[in-house]
């Protein structure tokens, strides 16, 4: 769980963390139904996990519901040294599929934030007509479940990093 | 005065007014005052509809004559009643509660009298309103209809009157006319309405708020704020968070040292008891003396006005006049915002704020107390003003006691009543009241009414002649009450320098020459409780004349607790972390000894058991071992895991054994390749997360679980077989005789059966009790890897053991010897042997085979019937059912199916072919 603040809302991120080997694939997939924003993230030091992202995509597409966000993620910014999947392949990627692009690094917190806020963004956005349903809604009743958001966060099967941000 | 009374007079049967208030609708230039009534009705289809009726009145309604309907507003769901603040920029005179009432249709702007009366009403409109909840029938306020064209008024409809022209359907309010232009801009300014240049005026356009705000912020903050908030309730406040909100909220309290530090503002409080009087004269000689400027003025006043018309009804022109008086009085080196005026009969009390600061004043609340005649009345009594400056709560009080100097109990009881009577809403109306005591500063000030006791006139004036006042001080009644702790506990009074500020004859400083000649005593006082206070100044002002009192001022530096907004953001961000922390430790978490199984070599019925443990954390857990989604069970039908479910305290833990296990339901796929021992178990922690757990592993192939065709082709031992070979012959159908695709040369029968067979018939012909003997686990695995490996030599086991392994090698057959398919066939015919060698004779060879074969043993083993027991009924009874299996779901047979089947076995015992 992690609250933050988008636009003025405080907005209650659930993060789900779904095991990336391949043979637990089936089941995860399951879980991606639950998701309304989805991080995926290859490891820029494996060009192996970049090419799965392909494979994650298509799960996505047709496990997760409809209007889910998504956001490409190319994580271990930090180990430039061992880079093998260089920052414009990313970005061309995360074009291709029409998706936002961060390199962030849970090591040094960078852009973990950002990103958590730009998905978080998109999926207010995404869900503008039922807040401004809440928002305008005379009850005191404004539940927090109401408010929470849950997101899916499929890692790259070669990410074994956690977030070390929180 | 209860107005709903005269309101409940012209309603009809069914209709309640809840609450009445009395407003003042703001439309444009114009200011006109309605009665504002709550009405709710009960339709017969059940539930309850609300709305708004709007009358004119006389002066107070008591009677439903004394009010006329102008306009009735359904509260719909569309409907909205808010508060709003005004533009900062804008000051409105005496406007205690602006609302801005809304529908599709209107939108109006009323103000409402200060206090709880009105707090109430809002509440209750409020909880009028229908919600969104989908599940509720939209109100249809069908009863409204009977006042649509009846309005009591014959004029022609205004533009703002419930006669609205047809076409705007029954739920249509009126026309918005002029008005509708308010929709979509709202004041949102948070903080205080600061005008200086605008005294005393009314400036109707202030009313038209800014056109920068949509109108859902508005309804926010509106929603989550009372009158004004400053940026961090603000930020508070915004979303409701229910218990979460409150816990940040504490803990923003504790830190508070964290992210404000002390300034010091310096604050003017003043008391005047005018006696009735009108102001005569500029009041600057009391409220402006010296420098710098206050940055708060708190100013009091006692018996503003003294008529009847004040005490009962409540209204006084003096009330403004004070007001000017006062305004024009400030200290001309600065701009000041009034932030509250509050009255109570000849009880005012004014508070004031540089207007650079109103922006850091919020949460103001006004209460009064009477403590008069019946004490209740407000002839006597007290009013205060509570507010947040800064980060720190302020609570003013400007009291009236109890007069005459034999009645200072009853001042220290009236005293007491304002203190446990004194009640201020919160922002969050779960909260209890605060009552005065709750505030970081307490100033108090007031006509207390307390005498010089013991000394009569003439030593009073002549101590004070000689300004004696310490002597003089030393017989007041107030300094000897709060000596003995009768009153004002905790609270601190500044040295007494000046003169006692009663009575004089007014218009002079002479003391009172009247019949009575009173003796002068120190009526006017000011009273403070809280940290980082220093008294400046205490002080008489003589220069005024307009009363027998003299005005008292006091001058305090205050140390307030000013928010640093970057620490408080920081404090905040720290706090909510903290709390998703705390969540986050909250959410059950265990660690598992190992989560991946790898069974190696598993063999037909003989049990592999791993273990593992889960390691509880912190949090109590409930664990359990869920279904993969579409599937029925949480793992494959040859796993167990035990125990499959529990609960875990913190810290302890819990051995979970998988067991494996393959049966005769399970072999045969494990034999041909459809079924792998492979599987994942999903572990789930009640709100928790999911652990996947992987389970792995090879099966030996068997004899037993494969099919008799099956194993008539195989040759070699079943093991000795490439699994490629297992799988194709375990898939190959049954009857390829037919097809006349023959492999190579086949077995007559399973040579594991003839192994079997032929053990007990070399062995066990003469064995008391075969069959009927339980046989050794482990013989039993012993006899299947010979069977299996073809080393029927190494064979060493006891006969009932080999019996066992027959029997479950029978029952282990997917397809039983006599097919599913012949199974009704052969009921039919049990009895006629004839006919029942025509059905076996139908079986597909090898079963034929197996059959013959098997009967020819137990034919055998009957001819030893002295020796071994065995009958044919016996024999029947175990190979009737084992043989003989209904096709419905292998279920147990049903006795007269059973007994059929038995008769079948038992025809072709006692005949030899």
């Amino acid at each position: 769980m992690k609250t933050i603040e988008v636009d003025g809302i405080k907005v209650r991120i659930q993060i789900w963390d779904t095991a990336g080997q391949e043979r637990y694939q089936t089941i995860t997939k399951q879980y991606y139904r639950r998701a309304q924003g989805i991080f995926l993230v290859y490891d820029i030091s494996s060009e192996r996990s970049y090419q799965h992202i392909m494979k994650w995509v298509s799960d996505v597409d047709e496990y997760a519901p409809e209007g889910v966000q998504k956001i490409l993620i190319g994580n271990k910014a930090d180990e430039e040294q061992k880079r093998q999947v260089g920052r414009e392949q990313g970005q061309q990627l995360a074009k291709e599929y029409g998706m936002d692009f961060y390199e962030t690094s849970a090591c040094t917190n960078l852009n973990i934030k950002e990103s958590f806020t730009r998905l978080t963004e998109l999926v207010l956005q995404a869900h503008r007509k039922e807040l401004d349903g809440l928002r305008t809604r005379a009850s005191n009743e404004l539940a927090l479940a109401e408010l929470e958001e849950e997101e899916g966060k499929p890692e790259g099967p070669a990410n074994s990093s956690k977030t070390c941000w929180c | 005065m209860d107005q709903s009374m005269a309101i409940q007079e012209t309603l009809a049967e069914g209709e309640y007014c809840i609450i009445a208030v009395q407003g003042v609708l703001c439309e444009g230039d114009s200011r006109q005052s309605r009665l504002l009534g709550l009405v709710r009705h009960r339709p017969k289809r059940g539930g309850q509809e609300h709305a708004l009726f709007l009358y004119t009145h006389r002066r107070m309604a008591i009677t439903g004559d004394d009010v006329s309907l102008d306009q009735i507003v359904p509260v719909s769901r569309d409907f909205t009643l808010e508060e709003v603040s005004l533009d900062g920029e804008l000051y409105v005179l005496g406007s205690d509660v602006t609302v801005q009432l809304d529908t599709a249709e209107l939108s109006l702007v009323f103000q409402l009298p200060f206090g709880s009366h009105t707090r109430t009403f809002l509440q209750e409109v409020a909880r009028a309103c229908p919600g969104f909840d989908p599940a509720t029938p939209d109100p249809e306020f069908l009863w409204l209809s009977r006042y649509r064209c009846t309005g009591p008024e014959p004029e022609p409809p205004t533009p703002l009157c419930w006669n609205a022209p047809p076409g705007t359907g029954p739920r249509c309010a009126g026309i918005g006319g002029g008005v509708s232009d308010f929709d979509d801009s709202r004041s949102d300014k948070r903080g205080l309405p600061v005008d200086p240049s605008s005294w005393g005026q009314d400036t109707p356009d202030n009313l038209l708020p800014r056109q920068n705000k949509s109108k859902c912020e508005i309804t926010d903050m509106v929603r989550s704020s009372t009158i004004m908030v400053s940026d961090k309730a603000h930020i508070l406040s915004m979303q409701k968070f229910g218990l979460r909100d409150t816990i940040v909220k504490s803990r923003l309290v504790q830190k508070e040292e964290d992210y404000t530090y002390i300034q010091n503002f310096r604050f003017f409080v003043g008391t005047y008891n005018v006696n009735g009087q009108s102001p005569k004269e500029g009041l600057r000689p009391w409220l402006s003396h010296g420098t710098p400027a206050p940055d708060v003025y708190c100013v009091g006043f006692q018996e503003l006005d003294l008529s009847k018309e004040a005490f009962f009804f409540h209204d006084t022109p003096k009330e403004e006049e004070w007001f000017k008086a006062v305004s024009e009085g400030l200290h001309p080196d600065a701009k000041y915002a009034k932030v509250k005026l509050i009255r109570l009969v000849g009880i005012m009390l004014l508070l004031y704020v540089k207007q650079e600061h109103a922006a850091h004043v919020s949460e103001v609340e006004a209460e009064t107390v009477g403590t008069g005649i019946m004490g209740r009345m407000g002839n006597k009594g007290g009013v205060a003003i509570r507010f947040q400056f800064h980060n720190t709560s302020i609570c003013v009080v400007n009291s009236h006691l109890a007069a005459h100097t034999e009645e200072y109990e009853r001042r220290n009881q009236d005293y007491k009543d304002i203190c446990s009577r004194m009640q201020f809403c919160q922002i969050d109306p779960g909260l209890p009241p605060l009552t005065i005591s709750k505030h970081d500063v307490i100033l108090w000030l007031g006509d207390l009414n307390y005498r010089i006791e013991e000394l009569d006139v003439e030593t009073v004036k002549n101590l004070i002649e000689e300004k004696d006042f310490q002597t003089l001080y030393g017989y007041d009644q107030l300094k000897t009450q709060m000596a003995a702790k009768s009153v004002f506990e905790g609270f601190i009074e500044g040295e007494l320098t000046f003169q006692p500020t009663y009575k004089y004859d007014t218009g002079s400083d002479d003391w009172d020459t009247s019949e009575k000649c009173r003796a002068p005593a120190w009526c006017d006082r000011v009273l403070w409780k809280g940290k980082n206070i220093t008294q400046l100044s205490y002080q008489s002002h003589m220069a005024l004349k307009t009363s027998d009192h003299k005005p008292v001022s006091s001058v305090f530096d205050i140390g307030v607790k000013v928010v640093n907004e970057e620490r408080y953001r920081k404090t905040l961000e720290e706090i909510v972390r903290s709390l998703d922390k705390m969540e986050n430790a909250n959410i059950p978490s265990v660690s598992l000894s190992k989560r991946e199984f790898c069974f190696q070599n598993v063999k037909y019925m003989q049990l592999q058991v791993q273990s593992f443990t889960i390691r509880n954390g912190q949090v109590p857990c409930q664990f359990e071992f869920i279904n993969k989604p579409d599937e029925k069970s949480y793992c494959k039908q040859w796993l167990n895991a035990n125990p499959s479910r529990g609960f875990l305290l913190p810290d302890s833990a819990i051995e979970i054994e998988l067991e494996l296990f393959v049966n005769k339901t399970t072999a045969t796929k494990l034999n041909s390749g459809e079924d792998k021992i492979e599987d994942i178990l999903v572990l789930h922690l009640d709100r928790g997360k999911d652990y996947f757990l992987s389970v792995s592993g090879n099966y030996l192939p068997s004899c037993f679980g494969s099919p008799i065709h099956t194993l008539c082709y195989m040759r070699e031992p079943i093991l000795d077989l490439p699994l490629e070979t297992i799988r194709e012959l375990t898939l190959m159908p049954l009857q390829t005789e037919d097809d006349g695709v023959q492999l190579e040369n086949p077995l007559g029968i399973p040579k594991e059966l003839w192994m079997m067979v032929d053990y007990l018939y070399q062995n066990a012909i003469q064995q008391e009790d075969l069959f009927q003997q339980p046989g050794l686990r482990s013989e039993f695995e012993h006899i299947r890897d010979c069977l299996d490996t073809g080393m029927i030599e190494t064979l060493s086991a006891s006969n009932h053991s080999v019996a066992e392994a027959l029997l479950l090698f029978l029952e282990s057959l997917p397809e039983p010897v006599i097919c599913y398919s012949t199974y009704h066939n052969c009921l039919e015919c049990s009895g006629n042997y004839i006919a029942s060698k025509q059905v076996i004779s139908t079986l597909p060879t090898f079963h034929q085979n197996v059959f013959n074969y098997l009967m020819a043993f137990l034919r055998e083993l009957l001819k030893k019937s002295a020796k071994n027991h065995l009958d044919e009924n016996i024999l029947a009874s175990i190979f009737g059912s084992l043989l003989l299996r209904n096709p419905a779901g292998h279920q147990k047979l049903d006795m007269a199916e059973k007994k059929k089947a038995q008769e079948f076995i038992h025809l072709f015992l006692c005949n030899s072919p």
